[in-house]
């Protein structure tokens, strides 16, 4: 017994695991099929594969509905995520509202980064009526590479009336704030006074925006 | 007098610090501000920036990561050496290799896979470490596979001849066992035994049909590779790596990474020698 080395790569599959003879590309219809395979691994396998198929994008979140297991829905949020385009968007835009907690984040992910597909879709969820939407709605600018985002903050600040949320936009705008955004966010101390989280969160954004403008 | 103006001011270094921490998980402290400082100018003037406000709007616009890659590559250090991050290595000996051993069946082999591997320190030094440090080497086999998308660190790791900086970390007692020097050369050759005891091969992490075949592993080292990837591909690269470990297979990412920032797919663990990350047993 020692070291040893193993005779070759292609030996490195084990008789008896369907999921593992991956050699040749498979076409999106028999791929599709395996989504049903009761084998969790083959559909994870499956899903991956899915990743080079546009069309894939429908029965992948329609998949997300009903699989059962965390890391095959892994797998199909980073199919969506490679895949990308509108469809993907509009698929997983609605999961914000999801109690899965899981779900939620994962949708986040993607969609954070999804810039120009997301842009049509901002202003309506910072408008939501679901005040946890509207903070969904910036946790996705966090990470989203997108030049409108100080608008919508912008925006935001003037019309939101949830603490939270005005709290979450002014920790963003510690990152991304412009000096144009400074009354806005002076203007959340006088709207929401004695809340010392949001004081520190405000004069923090405050003395970060400024200190890029020689303030 | 020649006055250097600086490129940022604390409060920006502090937000830009943040920034990059969500990004990479990399942390500065105050006493880095130079540093940084430094290696952001120099980004700046690459891409013709004069100010870091608009320099930092483009970087967090660059979802595609390219800024963010060069970057984060001056801000890294890119070196590797023998025993780098030696806790790892430890606790593959002390507590991980004899966890995979008892769920292996007899005459089973421990199958071992760093990836990337660069100019070869690291799957060498995980053979050493073995031989030195794990007594069960005797009665188990265990294969290393070594990967890397660069063909030409490809084969210098094939090579197997380093220099004294990449042997600093060597106890003298293993480089005299295991290297022998090269006459009129300040460099050192890694036996043929070591050598041929580890499968290179090329692979694209980044690429789901390379690696497809690198499959059933139970130990990955995956070492400050993937803070250069941007977030897709982070999450397509640790999907990936799930799929080619053995269930309770463990992997040990570099000491400024978390897989838990990219991808819930696998578990803490924690041993006496370090943090790792575990395949759980059943999906």
């Amino acid at each position: 017994m020692a070291l040893v080395k193993k005779e070759s790569v292609d030996n490195t599959e084990e008789k008896g695991q369907p999921a593992q003879k991956r050699h040749v590309l498979r076409g999106p219809g028999g791929l599709l099929e395996q989504l049903n395979d009761p084998t969790p691994q083959v559909r994870r396998w499956a899903i991956r594969d899915l990743s080079a198929f546009a069309e894939a994008v429908k029965p992948l979140c329609q998949h997300l509905k009903s699989e059962p297991v965390e890391v095959v829905r892994e797998a199909v949020f980073t199919s969506l995520a490679t895949i990308g385009g509108r469809e993907v968007v509009e698929c997983l835009v609605p999961l914000l509202r999801s109690e899965d907690a899981a779900m939620r984040n994962n949708a986040i992910e993607v969609l954070q980064q999804l810039p120009e597909e997301m842009e049509s879709h901002m202003e309506m969820l910072l408008e939501d009526e679901d005040v946890d939407v509207r903070g969904f709605a910036i946790d996705i600018m966090n990470g989203l590479g997108h030049a409108k985002i100080p608008e919508w903050l912008a925006t935001l600040l003037t019309t939101e009336e949830d603490l939270n949320v005005c709290a979450k936009a002014a920790e963003s705008l510690a990152e991304v704030g412009l000096p144009t955004h400074i009354p806005a966010l002076q203007g959340l101390l006088r709207r929401f006074p004695d809340v010392p989280y949001l004081t520190f969160t405000v004069e923090l954004a405050i003395r970060r925006i400024a200190a890029g403008n020689g303030g | 007098m020649v006055v250097e103006m600086s490129v940022f001011n604390r409060d920006e270094f502090e937000k830009f610090r943040d920034f990059f921490y969500r990004k990479t998980g990399i942390w500065f402290d105050d006493k880095k501000f130079d540093f940084v400082e430094r290696r952001i100018e120099e980004r700046m003037s690459a891409v013709a920036y004069d100010s870091f406000r608009s320099y930092f709007a483009f970087l967090r616009m660059d979802f595609k990561g390219g800024e963010m890659e060069q970057l984060t590559n001056l801000l890294t250090v890119n070196e590797t050496y023998f025993y780098r991050e030696e806790y790892q290595f430890k606790c593959l000996v002390n507590s991980v290799l004899d966890e995979v051993a008892r769920r292996k069946k007899p005459g089973e082999a421990i199958r071992i896979w760093s990836v990337p591997c660069s100019t070869g320190e690291e799957p060498y030094s995980i053979a050493l470490y073995l031989l030195e440090h794990w007594p069960a080497i005797n009665d188990r086999d265990v294969a290393i596979m070594a990967s890397d998308i660069d063909t030409v660190v490809l084969s210098k790791a094939k090579r197997g001849i380093y220099g004294v900086r990449s042997l600093q970390n060597l106890p003298e007692s293993v480089r005299e066992h295991y290297f022998s020097a090269r006459p009129g050369r300040d460099e050192w050759e890694i036996s043929n035994d070591i050598k041929e005891a580890i499968e290179f091969s090329q692979v694209n992490l980044n690429d789901l049909q390379s690696h497809k075949q690198m499959r059933n592993f139970d130990v990955i080292f995956c070492r400050n590779v993937l803070i250069y990837f941007d977030e897709v591909s982070r999450r397509k690269v640790a999907e990936g790596l799930f799929d080619a470990m053995n269930p309770g297979g463990f992997i040990l990412l570099g000491h400024s990474e978390s897989m838990s920032r990219i991808s819930p797919l696998f578990r803490v663990r924690k041993f006496p020698d370090a943090m790792i990350y575990q395949k759980p047993l059943t999906l």
